[in-house]
């Protein structure tokens, strides 16, 4: 399965043959295993527990449980009785629209695995912000003597500042919150 | 879901413990990290906020994290990605700090990463174990709760910090809020180990820096690697291979430029990385 056909599935821009042609490749225990696990690392690393509960047990008992769900055709629905609306569609194939839904839910685990947790996208998306100097400031006034003070005082305690600014980039820091500062308040402790 | 619990950090022969409280409300989510070793130091995070207290130094830092919003213009790939440098697959699972867990491994493709294990509470999904191993099957790092109270009662005082906001004789750094305007700084990667693509690309100010350093962000869908280029600082460098937990640093001198390329993948990586750097 390709990220195209993820794509399409999400966007349930897939017709019926390929739908059904995905998920029988889905229904291979290799895929189905593989797919389950993009899905859950992506929760994971986000650090999302509300979505994937069981979702790798209950994904596999689904697939075992419903081939035939599979067999009555959106398209032969719509043709038999015109205008009877995408609700009937969902009941008479919710296999197919589970599918759909898993797969945003996975999306949204990729979205939020790459560090939108609050999928707030906001202004800036596109372009990041305007350059901005480093400010250090006093808790009541700033001067440059305070700028240099507290970038002396960071370097001696072994703050790099490489490393901070790396770390907002980092797939894995980024999705594990506050946890990744362990290691830099560790190492701002080390003695060395 | 709110949690509390120990979280022991183990990294060579280094092991640190802390103490993490979680707490969500509608107003979004908090964090508070305190260590459980050595001088006592804060770490606070209020949603994309986080704070660094370090009473010890009577220092305050500020960073905002809004900015990684840049990474959903890789979607959908990442998944591709992934699955071309990582073999992924579900391990048997285990027992962490008293609770079910599922495993996930990640075993690298070839040798320019880490291999990477990650285990969650099987009823909530909580991670509460990582490990990054080695080609050797050595672990480079580890980060494991040792007891977690998971759906905790929390409430919203426990992930205040103890310090005032900005403590009155306290020194406040604010890391450098917005990033670097993404443009082509004129510096390119010959020899990219495979898997690795760009992200992000452009100037960006550091805090201690006068002039804006060059940045460039690759990531194989799993970890990171950033390479600045600025000019040669005046006061002396260390160059070549450094760590910091696991974290290799590899910096080295072009010209009158500073090369220095640092992820949380082996020194191999960062330095082919950095001695490849050159200018367009």
């Amino acid at each position: 399965m390709n990220r195209e056909q993820i794509s399409a599935l999400i966007d349930g821009e897939l017709d019926e043959a390929r739908a059904q042609a995905l998920c029988a490749q889905l229904k291979s225990e290799e895929s189905c295993e593989c797919w389950a696990a993009y899905h859950l690392i992506g929760d994971v690393l986000r650090n999302d527990c509300l979505a994937q509960q069981g979702f790798a047990r209950r994904f596999a008992e689904r697939l075992a449980a419903e081939p035939t769900v599979l067999a009555p055709g959106y398209k032969q629905l719509a043709e038999g009785r015109s205008g009877f609306g995408w609700q009937a569609a969902v009941r008479a194939r919710p296999w197919h629209y589970g599918m759909a839904a898993a797969a945003s839910v996975a999306a949204v685990g990729l979205v939020g695995w790459f560090g939108m947790q609050e999928f707030n996208l906001g202004p800036g998306v596109s372009e990041l912000a305007t350059a901005r100097p480093a400010t250090t400031t006093l808790a009541t006034a700033a001067d440059t003597k305070s700028i240099a003070q507290a970038n002396r005082k960071a370097q001696s305690l072994g703050i790099n500042p490489y490393l901070l600014v790396h770390q907002e980039y980092s797939p894995t820091t980024a999705m594990q919150g506050v946890r990744p500062y362990v290691r830099t308040v560790a190492d701002m402790a080390a003695p060395e | 879901m709110n949690y509390v619990g120990t979280i022991l950090y183990q990294h060579g022969t280094r092991i640190e413990t802390s103490r993490i409280v979680h707490y969500v409300d509608p107003t979004g989510e908090y964090e508070k990290l305190v260590n459980l070793d050595g001088p006592p130091r804060e770490v606070i995070r209020n949603n994309e906020q986080v704070t660094c207290y370090l009473p010890d130094s009577k220092l305050v830092r500020i960073e905002n994290r809004a900015s990684r919003s840049v990474f959903p213009s890789l979607l959908p790939n990442q998944i591709a990605t992934l699955a071309q440098n990582y073999i992924m697959r579900q391990a048997e699972p285990a027992r962490v700090a008293g609770h079910d867990a599922q495993a996930f491994v990640l075993e690298p493709r070839d040798g320019m990463r880490y291999g990477h294990v990650f285990w969650t509470d099987a009823a909530t999904g909580l991670l509460l174990k990582t490990r990054m191993f080695d080609e050797n099957n050595r672990v480079v790092e580890m980060s494991a709760f040792l007891e977690v109270q998971i759906n905790a009662r929390v409430d919203r005082s426990m992930v205040q910090p103890s310090y005032p906001a900005q403590p009155a004789d306290w020194l406040v750094q604010r890391a450098p809020a917005g990033d670097a305007v993404q443009k082509p700084t004129g510096w390119w990667v010959t020899r990219l180990p495979s898997g690795f693509n760009k992200i992000v690309e452009g100037f960006r100010m550091l805090p201690d820096r006068t002039e804006p350093v060059a940045h460039i962000v690759y990531t194989d869908g799993l970890v990171a690697v950033s390479v600045f280029v600025e000019a040669m600082p005046g006061t002396p460098q260390a160059l070549g291979l450094s760590q910091q937990g696991a974290i290799n640093i590899y910096k080295r001198q072009l010209d009158e430029f500073l090369v220095t390329v640092l992820g949380e993948t082996p020194g191999v990586t960062v330095r082919q990385i950095a001695s490849s750097v050159m200018h367009r």
